[in-house]
């Protein structure tokens, strides 16, 4: 398993634009855009006096990338990445290379697992160099950056980045597990885009969706099928954590909701994961490859 | 019990796609055996199903209905037999942004038998040394076949199967291919499933061909047994009509207008003309066989409808 990983590896980060646009961007992104930041610290009293003000702390600053990679461009990007990953092994015609060394479904489940590895070095190391660059810059304006902390703001911090890398991991190995779907499906790059895409913003808007059709049927009830929707149990255990109640998607819907537990929401997440992954490699099983 | 000896075995395979109008039977009722260490030519117009024949070869794709073993084992869900093979199929392919090298280390790696002294000396042994490690991007297609063939031998297989493995390649590269598959056969006792259209090689190159057409199996056998299935006698004699009447009763007869006529008949009948002749009194010149080329035959056999079921 473990050459079959270095295999995966080598053709999915060789491929280095798709790559480098898709995955690298985040902690390159983020190393230049705070090592930008060295400029007005060296260069301006203004920015050196705002920052002496209230300088930030590691524990935000390290939060920070979160932001950005929970976003639905963020989504948008992986869903690309993955399509790449999956469809173009038949747009290069390399399934037919591929298929008599090794099982189907260990090549499918293969490639999600490099992908998510990938993709948590990524995320992990924006966060690392955000924390880190900014507190060069922080150094530089003469403003403490400090890296202790008593212990009750330590474990606070931990437990908002698990969380929050909770919500972006998963969401976005939902997104790549769509892309990845349409790609056994369409056997197109394009097409997985599309797919992925489509499945990533329709999955936003499920609730205006199940609203209007509750309303068109005179059946506003279906709403509640909002509450198995990944997108809502990711906010239902952000909001457990965060505030210890159950999310609550508007005032209106309430009396059709019931109070999803914690448990509930990472169970139901799971069946998602567990049911995109197995379908795709179901599909993927039964397929003639005919490039 | 598996049998060592076969190395493929197809029965009554058939497979089509679509459905209603649109359904088209790409193979029909296929049967066929390659005995272990052969070089087995399979040849077949142009959408005779020899390619999608491979494809089942391979797991690639699933027959409709009806067998495939290879060395005793079903291959259908049994990726494990799949190891004893090395394919080429429809034209070498490779991630483009790899180089050669790092390309075959991909395909080794998946089949978790990577070895850079192997993959080296494969490199070498298709004469691409000086141009592995440049991205394959840039490889014409004689060096993607190269390439293509390296890959087949990155698991040592037992069966190789190349569909069309000379196509791109110059007539020096050619002859080096048709070389290096007999070595094969030969000297590693490999068996070698041949696809191509290059008739000339397949009757150079392999022990047993197998012909299809439309899906369907229309000869299967030896080379020389297939081509002396319908062999010619060329018989030059005096007064040419008088010898065209006197066998025309019992052979068929071609004649192109020159001074020699040519004759339908095995070998074994050269002793029987020849007496029909002298006891009509007619002078014979000369009474040889006629080689027939298998393109001639090929042709002969695809574009008749006689096919074996």
């Amino acid at each position: 398993m473990t050459e079959l990983f270095r295999a995966e590896w080598m053709k999915i980060n060789g491929n280095r634009y798709m790559t480098a646009f898709t995955v690298w961007l985040f902690p390159i992104g983020v190393a230049t855009f705070l090592t930008l930041a060295l400029i007005p610290a060296l260069a301006s009293e203004n920015f050196r006096a705002q920052v002496n003000n209230a300088p930030p702390t590691w524990t935000v600053q390290t939060l920070l990338p979160w932001t950005v990679i929970n976003s639905i461009i963020t989504r948008m990007i992986l869903v690309a990445f993955a399509a790449d990953v999956f469809a173009g092994e038949y747009q290069r015609g390399m399934w037919k290379n591929l298929l008599p060394r090794r099982p189907r479904a260990s090549i499918i489940l293969m490639k999600f697992f490099t992908m998510s590895f990938m993709l948590l070095i990524a995320f992990f190391a924006t966060c690392l160099l955000a924390g880190l660059i900014s507190g060069v810059v922080v150094r530089i304006t003469g403003a403490p950056y400090d890296l202790t902390l008593p212990g009750e703001t330590l474990s606070d911090f931990f437990s908002s980045f698990a969380l929050q890398a909770f919500v972006a991991i998963i969401s976005a190995l939902l997104a790549a597990c769509f892309a990845a779907l349409g790609g056994i499906l369409t056997r197109s790059i394009l097409g997985a885009v599309g797919f992925g895409a489509a499945l990533t913003l329709g999955e936003q808007a499920v609730l205006l969706v199940l609203f209007f059709l509750g309303n068109i049927l005179n059946m506003p009830g279906i709403i509640a099928l909002y509450q198995y929707t990944p997108g809502y149990n990711l906010s239902n255990i952000s909001s457990w954590a965060t505030s210890g109640t159950p999310f609550l998607a508007s005032d209106m819907t309430k009396q059709y909701m019931i109070d999803m537990s914690a448990g509930a929401s990472f169970a139901i997440l799971a069946l998602w994961l567990v049911g995109l992954i197995g379908l795709t490699v179901w599909m993927f099983r039964r397929q003639d490859i005919l490039s | 019990m598996t049998d060592t000896t076969t190395a493929i075995r197809v029965s009554g395979l058939h497979k089509q796609f679509g459905r209603g109008k649109r359904q088209v039977k790409a193979v029909q009722n296929l049967s066929l055996e390659v005995q272990a260490g052969q070089v087995y030519g399979f040849l077949g117009p142009n959408g005779a199903g020899k390619t999608t024949t491979i494809r089942m070869l391979l797991d690639l794709i699933r027959p409709t209905s009806g067998e495939v073993t290879l060395f005793g084992q079903p291959v259908f869900g049994n990726p494990n037999v799949l190891k004893r093979v090395g394919a080429l199929v429809e034209g070498a392919t490779f991630y483009p942004y790899l180089s050669g090298r790092q390309n075959l280390e991909v395909l080794a790696r998946t089949g978790g038998y990577y070895d850079p002294k192997r993959v080296q000396a494969i490199i070498e042994q298709v004469g691409m040394a000086d141009r592995v490690d440049r991205r394959t991007k840039g490889y014409s297609t004689g060096m993607k076949q190269r390439m293509g063939l390296a890959a087949t031998l990155l698991g040592d297989p037992d069966l190789i199967i190349l569909d069309e493995p000379t196509n791109g390649l110059d007539p020096a590269g050619i002859q080096e291919m048709r070389l290096f598959i007999r070595e094969l056969a030969d000297k590693q006792g490999k068996t070698v499933f041949l696809s191509s259209h290059m008739l000339n090689e397949i009757e150079q190159v392999c022990d047993s061909v197998a012909i299809i057409n439309k899906g369907k199996l229309v000869r299967e056998g030896t080379v020389k047994a297939l081509l002396s299935e319908q062999s010619r006698l060329l018989v030059e004699a005096d007064p040419l009509d008088k010898a065209q009447a006197v066998l025309s009763p019992d052979w068929t007869l071609h004649t192109n207008g020159g001074a020699h006529l040519t004759v339908e008949a095995q070998h074994d009948d050269i002793p029987h003309i020849i007496r029909k002749l002298v006891e009509n009194h007619i002078n014979i010149y000369e009474v040889a066989p006629q080689r027939q080329s298998l393109e001639a035959y090929f042709l002969a056999v695809t574009q008749g409808e006689d096919t074996h079921d």
